[in-house]
């Protein structure tokens, strides 16, 4: 919900504004989600190929459809499926997977959020402080709003 | 030097070979969250060849290609020098 519905009213009113610098990073938790280390891997790859966020999106909404998630290679053709609808590169997307290319990237991604105090997804840091959970955007807009007065 | 001496020399020093042998480097222990379970092997990896795989690949070790580390840019949006940062922590579920 929060990746359809309340990111891209963020983008609309607080990224694109100024105001907000959105940033991702992954947090795998493959023991409830299997299929998440390879997305990980798969989304890290398009973003070598700056087509990151249209990964991103069309990751979460493939998930939602129950297109991906078992982390075999019914995952992997879908993902370079959805490679190949993004415009980007397929057999570089599949030579980077290959290639096990942003392995330490992840790792580092969750070292750093688990020290942090993240422990389920979706998290957010907003400014330093652990947002749990998918809020909707009036929530969101609350806390941005409260953030903007206190600079 | 007797045959028999030299026989108990050059069995002395396969012994010692054998024991430097069998001490060999242990594989480094798996790492763990905080909460005590584990952390996700994030170097493994499903191999994506014509037949289908049941499960993931065997582990790569990381940095192994020489590929630069990704750019944080590339997973951002907006100005870096916004007022507010937030960081979304996700696996794409």
């Amino acid at each position: 919900m929060f990746v359809r519905e309340t990111k891209p009213q963020i983008e609309e009113q607080y990224i694109k504004t100024g105001k907000v610098y959105f940033v991702h990073r992954d947090f795998p938790l493959t023991d409830v989600h299997p299929g998440a280390l390879l997305a990980a891997h798969v989304a890290n790859c398009a973003a070598a190929q700056n087509g990151f966020w249209p990964m991103h999106d069309q990751l979460f909404a493939g998930q939602v459809a129950g297109e991906w998630n078992n982390s075999r290679q019914s995952d992997v053709n879908r993902f370079l499926e959805y490679t190949q609808s993004l415009g980007l590169d397929v057999a570089e997307m599949t030579r980077c997977i290959s290639d096990n290319r942003y392995a330490s990237q992840i790792e580092a991604d969750f070292r750093e959020a688990a020290e942090k105090g993240v422990r389920s997804t979706p998290s957010f840091l907003v400014n330093g402080t652990l947002i749990v959970g998918a809020y909707p955007f009036s929530a969101w807009q609350e806390i941005l709003d409260k953030q903007l007065a206190q600079q | 030097m007797s045959m028999v001496k030299v026989a108990s020399v050059y069995t002395l020093m396969l012994a010692c070979l054998l024991v430097i042998v069998a001490c060999g480097k242990e594989a480094p222990p798996r790492a763990t969250r905080p909460d005590g379970t584990s952390t996700p092997q994030a170097s493994r990896v499903p191999q994506p060849i014509e037949t289908p795989t049941e499960s993931l690949v065997s582990a790569a070790p990381p940095d192994s290609t020489g590929f630069a580390p990704l750019l944080d840019e590339r997973r951002a949006m907006g100005d870096p020098h916004a007022p507010i940062m937030v960081i979304e922590y996700g696996d794409y579920q």
